[in-house]
């Protein structure tokens, strides 16, 4: 029986690694720090430092922020790539002006979020949630339940939460959205 | 003070601390299905297959995180438990795809055993299965599936813990779980393909095994490793003449469960088209042509009979023939040396030294070649150890070679010798533990002679007298040196028939 050999050259991805950045910047540091006195451990504080960290950055991390903060609390790159997939409020890619989480689950499905969710991405003009939209202005995000299940259905926008929404009313919430 | 007992399977077994219940019940030989567990990584329990019922608590409990207390009543197979492993097995199977047929792992993977023994052929769930990433080069040498995959994070747990390089990350959750590198390009640990051997399903698979063989069709011996002085302990599996692959096997003074990228890789030099097949002769034309045994062994005489000289044997060969290339110097009036070569090591399992049974020749008190001089016979295996330059300017006329490639031109006779995927005999690792290798007949060209046999041969040819001794007699002789007086041998390695000269 022969074995051919198998040329394995193309299948790896050639990239760069990310450099890292210089985390936590100037404007920060304090407030790491205090974050980082109220945990027993630098890797326990990887949450609160990483959503720090996404409201400084325009709203997403980056691979290099990600390296940054990896680097600062002493953890590894695939812990907080782990962490960062896991939570549905981190971004791993650019994120507009504006957030519009739509829930998804089942309280605010049966009381109509389907629409709100289409409505919110023709408001955008984008055709999925999770992609920013061409402006920069919008990302439409699909959540789990955001705990408003007796006023449903719910929308948060850029942090806030509206109840009892309707399609017209997001329109108009959006549209009043600089 | 006895920490207490535990009944496991109507067992009465003692409590052993730090050990969790799975521990205790496998040291007991009582087997406990697990995909997550693996003694030499920490506990995760996430895969909820080794779910036992313990008598007086309301809920199924995972044996491997699971901390016995005195008088704890575990069953394993009762209805209880079973019923938990079936409804986890069906949670398991919901978007796995099922397609064993294409799948490497298939005849090796945990999830077709427990599904055989728990599981039940229809799912109750009706939703489509979900698609994930498949094919993922991680690294040149792994390929991922993620629809395969059960998201026990042993391969996580492994470039975190025992290689602490990270390269991969859990990513997602819930169904859209996968594995991801994090890094680019290749892995930075030299041990990654150990997660191949980890992974208990088909989701990461050897990109070099690929597509190669199933696994029912090969036969698998128990040997070792020879690509450094380490001997890692190794499963070698081979199909119809090929070496398809070689995997570690458990050995916690040696190498526990893992080996090197580099040694699980070396085993191509078996399966090179320049291998040779039978013995051969130069001929009056100046040409080698192919011979039978018997006249290639008197030839072999005749060469060396009035042509005194030294022996120059491979730093991986074993123990046997290492004694008699000893045997043979001393009957040309010349002395046998070893060869062996020496590179990097690392401070997890490669060491420096090369030659796999260094430690043995430096035992039988043959000195080290270091650099080229005349010797009369050369016995080399893949050519490592004994270079070009060392072989082309002994002068050799007989030689010993596994590759064509490694025959000098002033051979007159030459024996094909076998991989040490396809000899019997004993190596000794650089901690001094004496290990043996064995020999896997799906491996190599057919009806090739044991080296041992051969030297014995010449020596009969140059010595009327000699008396044949075979592999336990060889075995014998060595164990009567002073040198090897404490040093321990394998149990069972003359009684498992494996040193019982033909």
């Amino acid at each position: 029986m022969s074995v051919p050999p198998e040329s394995t050259a193309s299948v790896l991805p050639q990239a760069a690694p990310p450099e890292a950045v210089a985390f936590p910047p100037k404007e920060l540091k304090k407030e790491c720090e205090d974050i980082l006195s109220r945990y027993p451990t630098r890797m326990a504080a990887c949450l609160p430092v990483l959503l720090l960290a996404q409201q400084h950055y325009g709203g997403w991390i980056s691979p290099e922020v990600e390296a940054g903060v990896a680097s600062y609390l002493e953890v590894s790159d695939s812990h907080i790539r782990g962490l960062l997939t896991f939570y549905a409020m981190y971004n791993t890619k650019p994120a507009g002006r504006h957030e519009v989480w739509v829930c998804r689950t089942l309280t605010c499905w049966l009381r109509g979020a389907e629409k709100l969710r289409q409505t919110a991405l023709d408001t955008a003009g984008v055709a999925t949630c999770g992609t920013e939209s061409d402006d920069g202005k919008f990302l439409i995000k699909n959540m789990e339940c955001l705990g408003l299940c007796e006023v449903a259905p719910a929308v948060f926008i850029d942090g806030q939460p509206h109840v009892n929404v309707t399609p017209e009313k997001l329109t108009e919430l959006m549209e009043a959205c600089d | 003070m006895s920490n207490g007992k535990i009944t496991i399977d109507g067992q009465v077994l003692d409590i052993v601390p730090g050990k969790t219940v799975i521990q205790i019940a496998n040291d007991a030989g009582i087997g406990v299905q697990h995909y997550c567990y693996h003694p030499g990584l920490s506990i995760a329990g996430n895969c909820r297959i080794c779910q036992v019922e313990v008598e007086g608590w309301d809920r199924p409990q995972i044996s491997c995180k699971l901390q016995p207390s005195d008088g704890m009543v575990v069953h394993t197979q009762s209805e209880f438990a079973k019923d938990a492993r079936e409804g986890t097995m069906e949670m398991l199977l919901v978007n796995h795809p099922l397609d064993c047929p294409i799948c490497d792992q298939a005849g090796e993977c945990h999830l077709q055993d427990y599904s055989y023994e728990v599981g039940q052929g229809a799912a109750s769930s009706p939703t489509a299965k979900t698609n994930l990433p498949k094919n993922v080069p991680f690294g040149s040498k792994i390929v991922y599936d993620a629809e395969r995959c059960i998201k026990c994070t042993l391969c996580v747990r492994f470039c975190e813990e025992v290689t602490e390089t990270n390269e991969l990350a859990m990513a997602g959750r819930s169904d859209h779980e996968i594995v991801i590198m994090t890094s680019q390009g290749e892995f930075e640990t030299p041990y990654s393909m150990n997660i191949i051997d980890l992974c208990p399903v088909g989701a990461l698979t050897s990109r070099d095994f690929r597509f190669k063989s199933r696994l029912w069709f090969m036969d698998f011996a128990e040997s070792v490793c020879t690509g450094c002085a380490r001997g890692c302990n190794v499963m070698t599996g081979g199909r119809d003449g090929s070496f398809l692959r070689m995997e570690p096997r458990e050995n916690q003074a040696v190498n526990k469960w893992w080996m090197c990228d580099a040694g699980r890789l070396g085993y191509k030099a078996a399966n090179v088209a320049s291998r040779l097949e039978a013995p051969l002769v130069r001929n009056a034309d100046g040409a080698l042509v192919q011979v039978n045994w018997e006249r290639a062994i008197s030839a072999a005489g005749a060469a060396l009979k009035g042509a005194p000289g030294d022996v120059l044997i491979d730093g991986g060969a074993t123990l046997e023939e290492m004694a008699l290339a000893n045997d043979l110097a001393a009957a040309m009036g010349g002395k046998a040396k070893y060869a062996a070569a020496t590179g990097e090591g690392d401070d997890f399992l490669v060491v420096a030294e090369k030659g796999a049974n260094a430690a043995g020749a430096e035992l039988l008190g043959l000195p080290r070649a270091k650099k080229a001089s005349a010797a009369s016979v050369v016995i080399v295996e893949r050519g490592q150890h004994i270079t070009a330059s060392m072989r082309d300017k002994s002068g050799a006329v007989v030689v010993f070679a596994m590759d064509g490639e490694h025959v000098p031109d002033s051979a007159q006779v030459v024996f094909p010798l076998p991989s040490s995927a396809e000899r019997n005999g004993l190596l000794v690792n650089c901690d001094g533990i004496v290990q043996a290798i064995s020999s896997n007949t799906a491996i190599g060209p057919n009806n090739l002679a044991d080296p041992i046999e051969l030297i014995e041969d010449i020596l009969g040819e140059l010595d009327d007298g000699y008396d044949w001794r075979g592999r336990d007699g060889v075995l014998a002789s060595i164990r009567a040196l002073p040198a090897f007086a404490k040093v321990d041998f394998p149990a069972g390695y003359e009684a498992a028939g494996v040193g019982a000269g033909s």
